[in-house]
């Protein structure tokens, strides 16, 4: 019995080896299906962006791209399991700003440097909206009523340390004190400023587009240098002569060392995929920036002085000691 | 006089020793969250707080438990509340088996861990017949494959080194790839 | 067209045979999916997702919408018949239902988990299409200060169910809350008991805990008992007996207050269904009128919670449906389904796609009703199962948990935490500690920090928003009562023995 289960078990290896010597000598890249991991929850921004980024470029690299959600810890769940993988090019990840903020404040164990930034898919501004029936007809009667009752009015945002909170206290440098209520879960954080329960809402307008749509919810102040085209009506804060502007962005990224061919390969995929009506039309619909693609150095450039304005605000405001 | 007294003493010692114990726990885990954990912002709880809450609350569970036991002695045990006779050499081995194949998964890849699992999860389980312990354990390795790998898309581990290429192999086999 | 007309419309679509199609597969999916030990509800829903893309937004969201009721029903099939809940809302219907199997009425405990189940959603979706407006008109007006008084009732119910001893109740609570807080913190996002290991920082996923104490622990004691020869399974042809019409209307009363703590926590974010279990086999307990049987095999207390668990999905597709909220895992993903199919849902669903409203309220309507046949043939597939020799049982429930921990982050370290669970649930079955308040304490701790925490961050630290405010002081007071009631009890019972025993001495 036992000789002939030994026996058994050394052909199935045999069998299997010479399959292994086989697939050694292929070579060709993309030939097999490649991982995106997608750092945060199923259904919001982040899992929309890449689930649909993943189905464009599946027909133009011809293997499938599964997506694995790996929420937690701001995004760093899915980041640390991506530089645990391979740098073999069969694992990516989606990023995006708010896990930079946690590598400004030094909370990571990896640094930006053990990132190849591939591409960068959206690019979104942020805004404060209040309700559209509330008591600020627009930012100036909001900013007021914040300068004349100082911590009285609260702003939902995703919590303490984030970008969030970093706009938050630079308009508290300026004399106007809000409170943060801090809340991770999206769903519950609209809730409140729709209930009333909190003033005001720091959000990216593509979220909330429901509420925008019906009337409940309306922006009040952009946080860029220029208007936004979607709403001509809103102020930019740099008009405001508040000098901040703290775009979120999401991107694709892949560990550093996968070989330059490969990321060229990658990034040429989803350049070519960004450039589809249908992706055209779900950054439209996200309120994304119309020049959101950015490639290649220019892009990692782009990203370590996002990562230095991010590191001088904490510094200024005592987030980072 | 003295022995009843000792008596007396181990009795309590062993009513009392798993309360007292869930009391210094708690007290423990209250000391090392407040210093352990961050400093609070400024007119803010801070996340030590609820940390600090459980641990209260759960030295004073470990007060309600001794009142609780102290008030229950020389009643009779409840019904049910005799544990199984357990053959604690199995359990052992079931149990060091299953903390082994954690990194045998992640080493040898899930197929191979998998397939080795159930073969010796059998043997110590005492399962009988021949041909049983192969069949079922490389044929339910294959239809656990085919369910997560192949339907559900599940990145399942596919081991290191030579493991790695030994599970893409068998999955190129299995046309599962 | 007014209401009742679109209804119509929308019942006549759901008979289409591809509406119907799916429904029948997203159940038969839920309920396998969540039946299986490791493998729950919105990892199926997850998993069908993709398939939806190519679909039209109506026949999608009823697939999911019909695994997303089955699946949270699923569990209880494996509870009743091997005491493994799939999920943690199956937790009560399992102690119930397990304590019939062993009384030997397992038959009749699936039947009436399904058709509890089945009303209860039934009844919810009724609710949900006839006044979701109303409904979330009232969703909206809750605060943080709300959320975290229901999670209280929740945490205060498993602590009373367990009648043995309070005070092992409350230690696995704390200990389970006290696990629940390792990690990065969510509010201040400081490290918590991390030891400075990865491990640890990304924090414990409840479901490993719930299946690892639960799957692993009950596997080790049933096989490793000395001298015991293992179970070959059954012989005879198992059976599925679902309750008569007569048996429903004897059961209305706990049906009925399932259904309405179902429905009305379902609405409530966090976690729904889970806290819909607890706190409806909690009231239950407290209003039936066999309150000795809970624990031992109560019907009452079968049909309440497994009521409540299906109605807290009507619930929950309220704020999503109306206000565009999610409020939990499950309608989350359908609410990426629908901004897949480029419809946002909110207030404005209403007006834009009426059809596809009623559509989806008949279509989950429907899909309670062919829950009963969908939930009885899997429950037949599942007893067959009862016929697998015990020990092939126990390696494949093991590997499932193993794929199942894996499955949730795609994380080989949480395997580790697997088997940590297991081994632990074990132990606490030797040394006779209650499980089922680590489990709440794990899922419902960090809830109740992150609302309580809120709270007191809008109030400035003033914790008599609690009590100012009607909602959250009303249900903190139920809360409250439901912790010193059996107390009062025992000291009435006991005054009242004494003056019996006082009367029978003076005559």
């Amino acid at each position: 019995m036992k000789q002939r289960l030994l026996l058994c078990a050394f052909l199935c290896f045999l069998v299997l080896f010479g399959g292994y010597a086989g697939a050694l000598a292929q070579e060709k890249y993309p030939s097999r299906p490649i991982d995106f991991i997608c750092t945060w929850g199923v259904g919001g921004g982040s899992d929309q962006m890449v689930r649909t980024l993943a189905k464009l470029t599946e027909p133009i690299l011809g293997v499938p791209l599964p997506v694995s959600n790996k929420p937690g810890a701001s995004g760093n769940s899915g980041t640390t399991d991506l530089l645990a993988a391979k740098e073999d090019g069969y694992t990516i990840a989606n990023y995006i700003a708010d896990t930079l903020a946690t590598v400004a404040a030094g909370q990571t164990r990896y640094k930006s440097e053990d990132i190849e930034w591939i591409v960068r898919t959206q690019n979104m501004p942020s805004f404060l909206f209040v309700k559209t029936d509330g008591p600020f007809a627009d930012i100036h009667a909001l900013l007021k009523a914040v300068k004349e009752n100082p911590n009285k009015i609260k702003m939902a945002g995703l919590g303490f340390g984030t970008i969030d909170d970093i706009t938050l206290r630079y308009l508290a440098s300026k004399g106007y004190k809000m409170t943060l209520v801090p809340n991770p879960n999206p769903g519950e954080r609209y809730a409140s400023v729709l209930g009333g329960h909190n003033e005001v809402l720091y959000e990216q307008a593509g979220d909330i587009r429901q509420y925008l749509e019906a009337k409940q919810l309306k922006p009040v102040i952009v946080f860029a240098e220029k208007r936004f085209p979607a709403f001509p009506e809103v102020p930019c804060s740099k008009e405001l002569g508040f000098e901040i502007f703290m775009p979120q962005f999401r991107c694709v990224i892949a560990k550093k060392g996968v070989p330059a061919d490969r990321v060229k390969i990658l990034s040429d995929a989803f350049v070519k995929a960004m450039q589809t009506p249908e992706w055209k039309k779900f950054n439209q619909e996200q309120y994304a920036d119309e020049a959101s693609t950015l490639a290649g150095p220019e892009f990692g450039r782009w990203v370590d002085g996002e990562l230095k304005t991010m590191q001088r605000l904490m510094k200024e405001f005592g987030i980072l000691k | 006089m003295d022995t009843s007294s000792d008596r007396a003493g181990a009795r309590w010692a062993t009513l009392l020793k798993g309360p007292v114990a869930v009391l210094l726990f708690g007290a423990a885990v209250y000391l090392y969250a407040d210093r352990s954990i961050d400093l609070p912002p400024p007119g803010q709880l801070g996340g030590a707080f609820w940390p600090k809450l459980c641990a209260v609350g759960m030295a004073v569970a470990g007060v309600l438990k001794a009142w609780e036991a102290i008030r229950a002695r020389g009643r009779p045990p409840e019904e049910g509340a005799a544990c199984k006779d357990m053959d604690n050499r199995k359990l052992f081995l079931m149990i060091l088996l299953i903390v082994l194949v954690v990194p045998a998964i992640a080493m040898l890849g899930f197929p191979l861990a998998t397939a080795l699992f159930i073969g010796i999860f059998l043997r110590l389980a005492g399962a009988r017949g021949r041909l049983m312990l192969p069949l079922v354990s490389l044929g339910g390795t294959v239809f656990l494959l085919y369910l997560f790998v192949k339907i559900v898309y599940l990145p399942l581990p596919k081991g290191e080194w030579f493991f790695e290429d030994l599970t893409l192999t068998l999955y190129r086999a299995l046309f599962i790839l | 067209m007014n209401g009742l007309e679109l209804f119509w419309v929308g019942l006549a679509n759901a008979f289409s045979p591809l509406n119907f199609l799916m429904m029948l597969t997203g159940l038969v999916i839920g309920v396998l999916a969540g039946a299986l030990p490791g493998i729950t509800m919105l990892n199926a829903i997850v998993l069908v997702l993709p398939f939806t893309y190519s679909m039209d937004i109506v026949p999608s969201l009823l697939l999911m919408t019909a695994v997303y009721g089955g699946g949270i029903f699923g569990g209880s099939i494996t509870g009743i018949l091997f005491n493994i809940p799939g999920d943690p809302m199956n937790v009560p219907a399992t102690w119930e239902g397990y304590a019939l199997h062993r009384k030997g009425h397992v038959a009749k405990a699936l039947g009436v988990a399904i058709m509890a189940s089945a009303l209860g959603g039934f009844l919810s979706c009724l609710v949900m299409t006839l006044v979701s407006p109303p409904f979330a008109r009232v969703a909206l007006s809750f605060s943080a200060t709300e959320y975290f008084a229901v999670v209280f009732l929740g945490l205060v119910s498993v602590v009373v169910i367990n009648t043995r001893s309070v005070a092992s109740s409350l230690v696995c609570l704390f200990l389970g809350m006290l696990l629940g807080t390792i990690g990065i913190d969510d509010t201040f996002g400081s490290a918590r008991f991390t030891f400075n290991s990865r491990l640890l920082e990304t924090g414990i996923n409840f479901t490993i805990v719930l299946i690892g104490l639960f799957a692993i622990g009950e596997v080790l004691e049933q096989l490793c008992e000395r001298d015991k020869i293992p179970d070959q399974g059954l012989k005879e042809r198992p059976k599925v007996s679902l309750m008569t019409p007569r048996e429903v209307w004897a059961f209305k009363g706990p049906l009925l207050r399932g259904f309405g703590s179902g429905t009305m926590i379902g609405m409530i974010p966090g976690a729904g269904a889970t806290v819909a279990s607890f706190v409806s086999y909690g009231i239950e307990r407290q209003v039936s009128r066999k309150p000795e049987e809970f624990g031992k095999g109560s019907w009452d207390g079968l049909n309440a919670t497994s009521s409540a668990i299906n109605a807290s999905t009507g619930g929950a597709m309220i704020p999503l449906l109306t206000l565009g909220i999610p409020g939990s895992g499950a309608t989350a993903v359908m609410m990426g389904a629908f901004l897949m199919h480029g419809i946002q849902p909110g207030p404005l669903l209403f007006d834009k796609a009426p059809e596809s409203v009623y559509t989806i309220f008949a279509g989950m309507l429907l899909c309670n009703l062919i829950m009963i046949f969908a939930g009885w043939v899997c429950s037949k597939f599942f007893s067959e199962l009862m016929r697998v020799p015990e020990t092939i049982m126990g390696a494949f429930i093991i590997v499932f948990c193993f794929v199942g921990a894996y499955a949730l982050r795609n994380d080989t370290s949480d395997l580790w935490y697997m088997a940590f669970f297991g081994v632990l649930g074990y132990f606490m079955r030797r040394y006779r500690l209650p499980i089922p308040p680590l489990v709440l304490g794990i899922i419902l701790g960090p809830l109740a920090e992150r609302y309580f925490l809120t709270a007191m961050i809008a109030s400035n630290n003033d914790v008599s928003v609690f009590f100012t405010r009607p909602v959250s002081a009303g249900i903190l007071l139920v809360s409250i009562g439901m912790l010193f009631w059996p107390l009062l009890q025992a000291r009435m019972n006991r005054r009242k023995a004494a003056a019996q025993a006082a009367a029978v001495a003076g005559s």
